[in-house]
Formats: structure tokens, C-alpha cells, sequence
């Protein structure tokens, strides 16, 4: 399954969100779980590829969930994804 | 004690400091998701020279565009993660100026990033510099730090032994 959310964070996807994308990205391993942007699709299991796809505040942003409870990775991975600001320790 | 002879035949690789300073535990980062691991082991680096090199041949896997940030890929597929100060993403570039573009290949020495202590100070940031291995399940199996006075290139700050 697949949705599209928009970048809410003023700083993009940063190195903060980006590393909890792979977080909870690696809680779903029988699931195959990308980020797309303007048709660059990457796993967002690796840090470096969540960040290269450079993110920035506005950008619209595919989420794909493919595999073993890829509903809950949709929705767990989909609120980093537009969430306003980093989602802890309010920074 | 057999057991760290036989260890020791792995490939161990030893990451020299990236940037002149005081190395510290990464519990000292004023921030959460350093200090308490959630980003990756390592150590963290108290700047007191503004510039950021190579500590070993690599790729540059990537150099956010603000370029407080670089991640470095090493042959063997090790990736290290330099963070320069903390929440610095704020200041939106200033201060820092990149020398090198996502892709380039680098040498171990070179420049990658200088920045300037004083602005980053006067901003409000800690200069506090988490280096931390950014892949770590998949390229290290065992990882040790070091603690002191650092130069960069010539003191060694972690050592890995590589998982392959």
C-alpha cells in the first residue's frame, strides 16, 4: 500500500527524523518499506538513503509499505513523515 | 583472553578522530537521541579547531545541504555519521561551508567541512560533534572508543571490527 504526505517540518527531513523513519522502518522486517520523492524511490531502512532523498519542508514524499503488517508501518512511519517537528524530547 | 587473540585476527579498522578537539562519551551530547544511542554507537568530539577532515578514504554518502552534517562510506561498506554541533540544522547553513558534494571521493585528510566555532557559539548551539557509525548492525561486529585529547587524523577515536 502506498500514500503521500507532505513534509511538514520546517527543517525537512533532517538527520533526527530521518534516523526514527529507520527506526521504526526496521520494527517491520517482513515488510518492504520505501520513500519516494520526483521518482527517486529509496528503502527507508538505511539512514543514508532516507536522507539522500532530500527532503525538504513541503516536499511531497510516497510512503510504500509492502509486506507483513505494512497497514501499521503505513501509519507508524507516515506520522514521522509529516509530523511538525521532531517527534521527541521537544526539539 | 584466548578469545581476544582469536578476535583479534578479524579485520580490525581504526577511525582516527575527524576534527581536533576532546573526545567524550556520547552520553556528554546535550541531546536524547545521541546520548542515549538511538542514533548509532560512537563517541562525540568537543571541537576546538573548526574543521572537519577524512579520517579515512571514503565516499561521501552524504552531505546535508546545510552542511552540518556528512556521512562517509568506507570500502567496506562502513558508514560514519559526523553530526557537527547540536540542533545546528537550525542555523541553516551558516557558519559552515562544505568542500565536497555528495558522491565525491575523498581522501583520508581532507577537508570536508570548516566551521566557524565562534558563530555556532554565538548562536546558542553546543559544538559538542557526535561521531557515530551509521550502519552499524550491518557492517561492524564488535566497537571500541577512546577517550582524550584528539588530533585530527593522527588519534584514533573508535575502533570496529568489520562484520565481514
Amino acid at each position: 500500500m502506498q500514500q503521500t504526505y507532505t513534509v511538514a517540518n520546517q527543517l525537512g527531513i533532517h538527520v533526527r527524523p530521518a534516523k526514527q523513519i529507520v527506526e521504526a522502518a526496521k520494527k517491520y522486517p517482513n515488510c518492504n518499506i520505501f520513500v519516494e520523492k520526483d521518482g527517486k524511490r529509496n528503502s527507508a531502512k538505511s539512514l543514508v538513503n532516507v536522507l539522500t532523498l532530500g527532503a525538504k519542508h513541503g516536499d511531497s514524499v510516497t510512503l510504500i509499505t509492502e509486506g507483513e503488517q505494512e497497514a501499521e508501518a503505513q501509519k507508524e512511519i507516515g506520522s514521522i513523515l509529516s509530523a511538525a517537528i521532531d517527534g521527541h524530547g521537544g526539539n | 583472553m584466548f578469545g581476544k587473540l582469536f578476535k583479534a585476527k578479524k579485520d580490525t579498522f581504526t577511525i582516527t578522530a575527524p576534527i581536533t578537539g576532546k573526545a567524550v562519551p556520547l552520553t556528554e551530547v546535550p541531546d536524547e537521541a545521541f546520548a542515549g544511542g538511538h542514533m548509532g554507537r560512537g563517541i562525540a568530539i568537543e571541537p576546538s579547531v573548526g574543521k572537519l577532515i577524512a579520517p579515512f578514504d571514503a565516499v561521501v554518502a552524504h552531505v546535508i545541504h546545510t552542511n552540518h552534517a556528512v556521512i562517509l562510506e568506507h570500502a567496506s561498506g562502513l558508514q560514519l555519521l559526523v553530526h557537527i554541533g547540536i540542533n545546528t540544522v537550525a542555523m541553516k547553513g551558516e557558519g559552515f561551508k562544505g568542500h565536497v558534494q555528495i558522491g565525491d571521493e575523498v581522501k583520508a585528510g581532507q577537508t570536508l567541512v570548516e566551521f566557524d566555532i565562534e558563530a555556532i557559539r554565538a548562536a546558542g548551539y553546543p559544538l559538542i560533534t557526535p561521531v557515530i557509525i551509521a550502519n552499524e548492525e550491518e557492517s561492524v561486529a564488535e566497537l571500541e572508543v577512546l577517550q582524550g585529547s584528539v588530533t585530527a587524523g593522527q588519534d584514533p577515536v573508535i575502533q570496529a571490527v568489520l562484520a565481514k
